[in-house]
């Protein structure tokens, strides 16, 4: 369909064949993703983008096991996804810490709950938050920090039990664009220094572009894949980046697919 | 939580005091127009009249005080030992959600204290009728509360937990109970108020003990001073209860940072009295 670079190399992480959702209401059927076969390899970073309401969320659900597929299949790691899957890591757009925790005890809710040793977890906790950042925060409560940094925390979260693989839906969606850059590049320099898997949902054309190998464009419900844009830039990401033609040449490209859709007007 | 407008410490102190400055205000005030007004005694005492009967009767009044003080903690009790599991059950079977709370919510519409004559040709002329009573009327804020509680951790929330593998136990223990504490505690305040009324009302009814019985004695002998006295008993007894379920905020201050939520529900199932 599109072209995939390193077909060769390694197995795929992640694997879509003609995957369907249909909701069912009393009168009408709704139809918010059709047809969508992707597949991910190891260390990429893929990002997908889209109106509101294009499906991009119920995809990620359905890839992550939480939402099941009404036709096509799933795998992930080499395995159907027939049930939440436990081998990953997922960010939603609200930070969803547990106002009760200190950062550090919302962070190891993961490995409580996964019934790991809690206690060697705390130093690789304490280091991943340092690292984002929030080493003096640790023992704060959700409230006493600003939403960019809670965000952190969930990202600290979703990696401290090291999966292969994240899931971002629209991570910094809830952020001022200030924040929201720097928490993007943040991330992209921690997601390769972990050499994890990200497949990341965004409805900013510029930061999909930013920040992935490659960006899938998905059209209005019923949501379809419309195109896989490899994007060809150096794999470190900077600021000035954004400033460059090739940037540019990419998110133009995009944003045409959405003129064409009819999402966006000129 | 400082207010704008109380820039010194003299208005602060105002501002923490104003209530009670106003209730004192108010009662000052009672007294005045009681004793120019020439207002008989048995319409409206003043409050100097209802201080002097309190004293005076103290002993009985002390007595049938600690009658409904049992029955209310009894009633309250109840409701809660009953109420919570309750609530646990609709929040997680289907059954319960489905068949069992609507009818809950429509029986509301019962007026439980027209229950009590029945109750009282049940169950005589103990105690037990008038736990009955305020256990019924108590109960339902508790369930309801705890069932909104317990109901409305957001469904992103639970999907990161079954990411995590997180078992059923787990998602109580860890997320849900926590979560509804405080409007669990909410519902705890206004069913324990309600748990004084049941008891009074019962003893209306038909009763040898409780300030609901020593009230009518009193009223049959045109003691209205007395009549008075009780009712302040009874509001201190309501206040003094409804704080010290307040207590138990601050017992599970961990939680309190959720309290956002508890002001949001904090009224809710006060109805149906």
């Amino acid at each position: 369909m599109s072209p995939t670079p390193d077909v060769t190399t390694a197995a795929p992480v992640v694997m879509l064949r003609h995957v369907s959702k249909r909701f069912r209401s009393r009168s009408v059927d709704v139809n918010a993703v059709e047809d969508v076969s992707l597949t991910i390899l190891p260390g990429e970073f893929v990002s997908i983008v889209g109106p509101s309401g294009c499906g991009k969320s119920t995809l990620l659900n359905m890839v992550a096991g939480l939402l099941p597929a009404t036709d096509g299949a799933i795998e992930v790691a080499g395995k159907p996804v027939t049930g939440p899957r436990h081998d990953l890591g997922i960010v939603f757009q609200q930070h969803l810490l547990l106002p009760w925790r200190t950062i550090l005890n919302n962070v190891l809710l993961q490995i409580e709950v996964r019934r790991l040793d809690r206690a060697a977890y705390v130093d690789r906790a304490s280091a991943l938050l340092t690292s984002v950042g929030l080493g003096d925060f640790a023992d704060r409560f959700p409230d006493e920090l600003s939403g960019g940094m809670n965000q952190r925390a969930a990202i600290v979260r979703a990696l401290i039990h090291d999966p292969g693989i994240l899931f971002m839906d629209e991570p910094f969606g809830a952020l001022d664009a200030i924040t929201r850059d720097q928490m993007g590049l943040d991330f992209h320099k921690l997601s390769r220094a972990e050499g994890k898997t990200v497949l990341f949902i965004t409805h900013s054309i510029s930061e999909a572009v930013f920040l992935s190998n490659r960006v899938v464009v998905m059209s209005q419900r019923p949501g379809r894949i419309v195109e896989i844009v490899p994007v060809d830039l150096p794999p470190d990401r900077h600021f000035e980046l954004r400033d460059e033609t090739e940037f540019a040449r990419h998110t133009r490209h995009v944003r045409r697919l959405f003129e064409k859709l009819g999402v966006l007007k000129d | 939580m400082s207010d704008i407008r109380s820039t010194t410490k003299l208005a602060n102190l105002i501002d923490r005091f104003a209530a009670l400055a106003a209730l004192l205000g108010l009662v000052i005030l009672w007294e005045f127009v009681v004793d120019v007004a020439r207002i008989p005694v048995y319409v409206l005492p003043a409050p100097s009249v209802i201080w002097d009967a309190a004293i005076k009767h103290w002993q009985p009044l002390a007595l049938h005080s600690w009658v409904t003080l049992l029955e209310t903690f009894a009633g309250f009790g109840l409701s809660v030992v009953i109420g919570l599991p309750l609530a646990f059950l609709i929040v997680y079977s289907r059954f319960f959600d489905r068949a069992i709370y609507p009818l809950l919510v429509a029986s509301q519409a019962v007026p439980k204290v027209a229950l009590a004559p029945i109750l009282l040709v049940a169950l005589g002329y103990g105690i037990m009728p008038k736990i009955i009573v305020g256990f019924l009327i108590a109960f339902f804020p508790v369930v309801v509360n705890t069932v909104t509680g317990l109901a409305s951790v957001d469904r992103d929330t639970l999907n990161l937990l079954r990411s995590m593998g997180a078992s059923k136990v787990d998602v109580f223990t860890k997320v849900r109970f926590p979560h509804a504490v405080p409007s669990m505690i909410a519902g705890f305040k206004v069913a324990i108020a309600l748990a004084v009324v049941g008891a009074v009302v019962g003893e209306f009814v038909g009763s040898r003990t409780g300030l609901g019985y020593y009230m009518l004695l009193a009223t049959g002998n045109f003691d209205t001073p007395l009549v008075f006295a009780c009712v302040v008993v009874l509001t201190l007894m309501g206040i003094v209860l409804f704080y010290g379920v307040g207590l138990l905020e601050i017992v599970l201050a961990r939680f309190n940072r959720t309290a956002r939520l508890a002001s949001d529900v904090g009224t809710f199932g006060s109805f149906g009295t």
